[in-house]
């Protein structure tokens, strides 16, 4: 054991940073069973069972931003998804090594740029008076300019929009990696059997992707009960909470800025459970359908 | 060269169209926020700036630039990138290296100590009430970098990395006298650059756009990030300040559009200079992460 002294040495600094900053707020949990106040400390709080839970269970607050949540991403998976394979398979087709190169690094540019970056740019470019979107509608169609941002219909499309713009390069690397992979025998193959472009994608193109894309997919069906905080936060207002508010902005606003600590707990940790399950429940599946999983 | 038909021909000139098409989609919007930040006052108080700049007026990168906020941001993300990018490469491949020995007592459990941490954590509250409350890390730069120091995901990237050194160059090392810090800093890590290097590419990035914590944790402009000031720009009452409001400048009114345009530009040029010069880093990162952590 002495022997290993120096590997323990490594690992210590490690170790202690889990622990206080990841397995302290793990048992910090607890509070979510107790009617939590923090100058009496987790020892000396009440303990109040599931009441907590049952509280948020009976809210309608928050079976509307469970609603949201999932809506959002179901539409994210319905619109976002395809976007990326499209794109690699039109990618795939370019004659030119070089102009391919190109427009693949362009089409990363986003990916590198932050959300608040993003979300300054949507806001200023829909901004109702100054905004590039309602001069062109303006100067073209003669529309009255739109307060986008504060209109329910328009904002889950926006933020959908601005994910897609965002990731859709990056996500097609994923696809692009497959294609490449596959045999250019099995094109030149087909040819002579006198096989057309598209029969060739159908036949050959999409059966090369198909594996990546279930795994991609399944992963985001696990993911169906998170949602990115940042997107949301950042460009949500009070006028669009009925269709924009999701689990992550509404535990920051009460947990943080309301400070009902022992309830957001419990929020947070139905939601850290129904997603450990999910994620479970997918992986299986990918490893069913793809013979992959994350573990 | 194989021939090609006429409907292929016809699909190619589709293709590059769609392809512009997607460029256009992904610089026109970066471009406008340009244009409309360089080009002058009247030309942006009368929206006729699109595509392109009209007339030129840098009056309001002259006044960011010269923003006390703005500098100190710009110098507190400069230093939490680099200090928080470097603290943890170290951390991580401390623990990879460890975590790729073959043998020691309680492997077993300590792999689970650390794998365990990326399918469960505590959430927002608790980790908030554990880092403001009882460790007290308010108005603290700790409170920015430690939290997210150890990233499990990258140690099983590193580690992965390491079990392809071969055993005997690790084992030169030991018959030349080196304990296990030199063993690894000194003849390992220089093997395995590039990981190390797409990685820490990783960590930067998400260092560079941190602005959260910067939220929770502290009440102090000094301690503000480049990406928190550009949210109080577009989105808070920066500029609502009269300190900090868009005032005369050589005679000439900067509208707070322009302002607010410039700092986009400011806070996205570093990273938009610098990308394609790394982007390849992050697509290897990306498809070494999915063929198995």
């Amino acid at each position: 054991m002495s022997r290993d002294l120096p590997i323990y040495g490594l690992l210590l600094p490690g170790v202690i940073l889990l622990i206080i900053f990841h397995y302290l707020p793990l048992f910090g949990i607890v509070i979510a069973f107790q009617d939590f106040v923090p100058f009496k400390g987790v020892i000396a709080s009440k303990w109040v069972g599931f009441r907590n839970f049952a509280y948020f269970l009976t809210d309608e607050n928050f079976w509307l931003v469970m609603k949201n949540t999932l809506e959002i991403n179901i539409m994210q998976i319905i619109f976002g998804f395809p976007v990326p394979i499209l794109f690699a398979l039109f990618l795939n087709e370019l004659w030119s090594n070089r102009f391919k190169k190109t427009v693949q690094t362009i089409s990363y540019l986003p990916h590198f740029i932050s959300w608040v970056v993003a979300a300054s740019i949507v806001t200023s470019i829909l901004s109702p008076s100054t905004g590039i979107v309602n001069q062109f509608l303006k100067n073209v169609f003669g529309i009255q300019p739109i307060h986008f941002l504060a209109m329910p219909k328009y904002f889950r499309p926006i933020i959908i929009i601005s994910s897609i713009w965002k990731e859709f390069g990056m996500n097609a690397v994923y696809y692009m990696a497959a294609l490449s992979s596959i045999d250019l025998q099995l094109y030149e193959a087909s040819r002579i059997d006198g096989a057309g472009k598209l029969r060739q994608t159908w036949h050959i193109t999409l059966p090369g992707i198909k594996n990546i894309t279930i795994v991609l997919l399944v992963l985001q069906v696990g993911s169906l009960v998170t949602i990115g905080f940042e997107r949301i936060f950042l460009l949500y207002n009070p006028l669009v909470y009925e269709v924009g508010d999701v689990i992550s902005t509404y535990t920051y606003r009460i947990g943080i800025e309301q400070a009902r600590y022992s309830l957001t707990a419990a929020i947070g940790f139905t939601q850290s459970f129904v997603n450990f399950i999910l994620v479970y429940l997918t992986n299986r599946l990918a490893k069913a359908f793809a013979g992959w999983a994350l573990w | 060269m194989m021939k090609r038909s006429l409907g292929e021909k016809i699909f190619c000139v589709i293709n590059i169209f769609v392809m512009i098409f997607v460029i256009c989609v992904v610089i026109f919007p970066l471009l406008h926020i340009f244009s409309v930040s360089v080009s002058d006052r009247i030309a942006v108080a009368s929206l006729q700036v699109g595509i392109w700049p009209k007339g030129f007026n840098f009056a309001a990168y002259q006044k960011i630039l010269s923003n006390p906020v703005f500098k100190r941001s710009f110098i507190n993300t400069v230093c939490l990138t680099i200090v928080g990018t470097f603290l943890s490469i170290i951390v991580i491949t401390m623990i990879a290296y460890a975590l790729s020995k073959e043998f020691f007592f309680g492997k077993k459990l300590v792999t689970y100590f650390f794998v365990i941490t990326m399918y469960f954590s505590g959430g927002l509250i608790p980790t908030y009430l554990v880092i403001s409350n009882y460790l007290n890390l308010n108005n603290s730069y700790l409170a920015y970098i430690l939290p997210s120091l150890v990233n499990v995901f990258y140690v099983i990237v590193v580690r992965s990395q390491l079990e392809t050194v071969p055993q005997d160059l690790i084992d030169s090392g030991y018959i030349d006298g080196a304990n296990e810090f030199r063993v690894l800093f000194n003849i390992i890590l220089p093997v395995i650059t590039p990981t190390i290097a797409a990685v820490s590419m990783f960590i930067a990035l998400g260092r560079w756009n941190m602005w959260f914590p910067v939220l929770l944790y502290s009440t102090k402009e000094n301690m503000w990030t480049l990406q928190y000031y550009l949210r109080n720009v577009v989105f808070g009452k920066f500029l609502e300040n009269t300190k900090n409001a868009p005032q005369m400048v050589d005679a000439d009114i900067i509208p707070p559009k322009n302002y607010q345009m410039a700092s986009i530009i400011l806070v996205a040029l570093p990273i938009v200079s610098i990308y394609p010069f790394v982007q390849k880093y992050f697509v290897k990162g990306i498809l070494a992460g999915s063929v198995k952590g």
